[in-house]
């Protein structure tokens, strides 16, 4: 959520609130006013309660969407802290788009199975290293 | 492109479509919400008030589809109409009355 967004559901949670008690401070007085005459001349909401209300109200719908941030990513395996944006405030839905984000960022949406210590290959990892580290051994001598 | 290709381009990722409807839900949950609270601030009564509901709430799906989709609401909804103008409208309705009256008792 951005700071816009917080400070317009702050002032907009006060708009209305007040705007709440003046609509009801009014309706309360125009009671009180029918009871004591027959002829009462005000029906309507006072156009600045009304005005006030309509503030209110878009200044809220506002902090809804301006709560929205465009999507970003950190990959996973990069030092120089890029961050990667597709401008979409949304994820895509389509499967070969949805997976672009995870080849950018460098994340396996399979890595739950895939790095499970019982599906590892632990001798392959092991023959690997080893060879790794005999071929750097030789570079060393 | 080839069968195999038209095929897959077609296949969608539930993790994203999810997430998606969540965060549209969000905003019209939130909305609707305070428009019922808003109409009963204003003492609406009777059919304006659902006339009101259904001219606010459109109003916010399209900004929503402007601003949030970027027009191009088909990228990141499987059925944009369905999805975004129907698919909670009861659930939005009901939410929308019970602030409504909430609100007018509140005042009234």
């Amino acid at each position: 959520m951005t700071l816009v967004s917080k400070l317009l559901y702050a002032v907009s949670t006060l708009v209305l609130l007040h705007s709440g008690f003046s609509s009801y401070e009014f309706h309360h007085l125009l009671k009180l006013k029918s009871l004591n005459s027959a002829q009462t001349v005000i029906h309507e909401l006072p156009k600045d309660i009304k005005y006030e209300i309509y503030v209110g109200l878009v200044l809220f719908v506002l902090a809804v969407f301006t709560s929205f941030e465009k999507l970003q990513y950190l990959p996973i395996e990069s030092n120089d802290g890029m961050i990667i944006s597709e401008g979409n405030y949304l994820k895509e839905i389509a499967l070969n788009k949805a997976t672009n984000v995870d080849n950018l960022i460098g994340s396996n949406p399979n890595g739950e199975i895939v790095f499970t210590p019982s599906f590892v290959d632990v001798h392959a990892k092991r023959k690997l290293s080893r060879e790794w580290a005999s071929n750097n051994e030789k570079k060393e001598k | 492109m080839s069968a195999n290709e038209e095929v897959f381009s077609q296949i969608n990722a539930t993790v994203n479509v999810v997430d998606n409807k969540k965060r549209l839900l969000f905003v019209q949950d939130s909305c609707a919400l305070v428009l019922g609270l808003v109409a009963g601030f204003l003492q609406i009564e009777s059919v304006n008030g659902f006339l009101w509901f259904l001219a606010l709430y459109n109003l916010t799906n399209i900004v929503y589809i402007v601003w949030i989709c970027q027009l191009q609401p088909g990228k990141f909804y499987q059925s944009p109409l369905q999805d975004i103008f129907f698919g909670s409208f009861f659930r939005e309705l009901t939410g929308f009355v019970m602030a409504w009256t909430f609100g007018y008792a509140l005042i009234g």
